[in-house]
């Protein structure tokens, strides 16, 4: 049995990195499955766990504001994963990453970039673009080059037509960027626009 | 190699549908694996906050065995994501909106 593996056979939460405590075993669950509107007996059959003890991770939760204690009914209130909190986020990344190690596969990385597509409207603009045309001063070829950043990828376009280029051609680069690369980028165009006012 | 411009990335079917693909980033990201009594309960819980009539009246082990051992298999006790499973689950839990709770609550953001 692997250190990883728990005696009926499936996995320790998270593959063992956080032991097996009954809190991660309800932190696991919660993580993996947050449209639930969790009674206390949903956690005891999901987690194996005794009535006290989930009672207990459900206060810990509640007070650090992963789970929203919903008491309309008091008499048996339910909890809500609080979708908004950062750990709650980073835990599902976590839950993902496990997965990836343990298979070689790149899942994380799939909802990462879901998420990102998110936030992207906060971290950087969708699209940005510059358009403009020189003669390349060896070829005399004339060119009009094309560039826009467009959701995380930098796309290159050159449309090229003179002596060199027969018939008249057009050349597509495309290569993912990240936001921080945005002002190196945008530099390098006007790197280019110096060149095209020299030419 | 990058997508082309504005290109999604090709789900491969088969479809799981809304309950079923939340179900299965469940799994997921429960462990890839799991008890069959605990991924019982799941299922009913998945169908009930994901209604999805095609699916209303069909029990888990008849679901697992409909969408093919390459990607999920059950043994006597366990039912469990293969690793292609497991990358054809999240692409499906992303494109329902089931991969991870979304701001505002909903899990229909797609339609």
């Amino acid at each position: 049995m692997a250190a990883s593996d728990t005696p009926s056979g499936t996995r320790l939460p998270y593959d063992g990195l956080f032991g097996d405590s009954n809190l991660i075993r309800v932190i696991k669950q919660v993580i993996a499955d947050p449209f639930t509107e969790y009674r206390p007996i949903d956690l005891e059959e999901l987690t194996k766990n005794s009535t006290p003890t989930v009672r207990e991770s459900l206060k810990v939760l509640t007070s650090l504001g992963m789970l929203i204690k919903d008491e309309r009914d008091q008499q048996h209130p339910v909890y809500k994963v609080n979708t908004e909190s950062k750990r709650y986020i980073a835990l599902t990344f976590l839950a993902y990453a496990v997965l990836d190690d343990r298979n070689g596969t790149d899942c994380m990385d799939d909802v990462v970039a879901d998420y990102y597509s998110e936030l992207k409207g906060k971290y950087g603009p969708c699209v940005v673009g510059a358009t403009y045309e020189y003669s390349q001063p060896v070829t005399g070829d004339e060119i009009t080059y094309s560039g826009v950043i467009r959701n995380g990828h930098l796309e290159e376009s050159y449309w090229i037509r003179g002596p060199s280029q027969d018939p008249p051609q057009e050349v597509l680069y495309t290569a993912p960027i990240f936001p921080a690369d945005t002002s190196r980028a945008v530099s390098g165009y006007q790197e280019q626009e110096t060149i095209a006012a020299s030419a | 190699m990058s997508l082309p411009r504005g290109a999604q990335p090709r789900l491969e079917l088969p479809d799981p549908l809304l309950a079923g693909a939340a179900f299965l980033a469940w799994l997921a990201k429960i462990g890839g694996d799991e008890e069959l009594s605990v991924c019982e309960y799941q299922w009913k819980l998945s169908k009930k906050n994901h209604p999805t009539p095609e699916l209303e009246d069909v029990d888990l082990y008849e679901y697992v065995r409909s969408l093919g051992r390459e990607l999920i298999v059950k043994w006597p006790e366990i039912i469990k994501l293969t690793p292609k499973g497991n990358k054809w689950a999240t692409m499906w839990a992303i494109h329902y909106g089931v991969d991870r709770g979304h701001h505002g609550g909903s899990n229909l953001r797609r339609y």
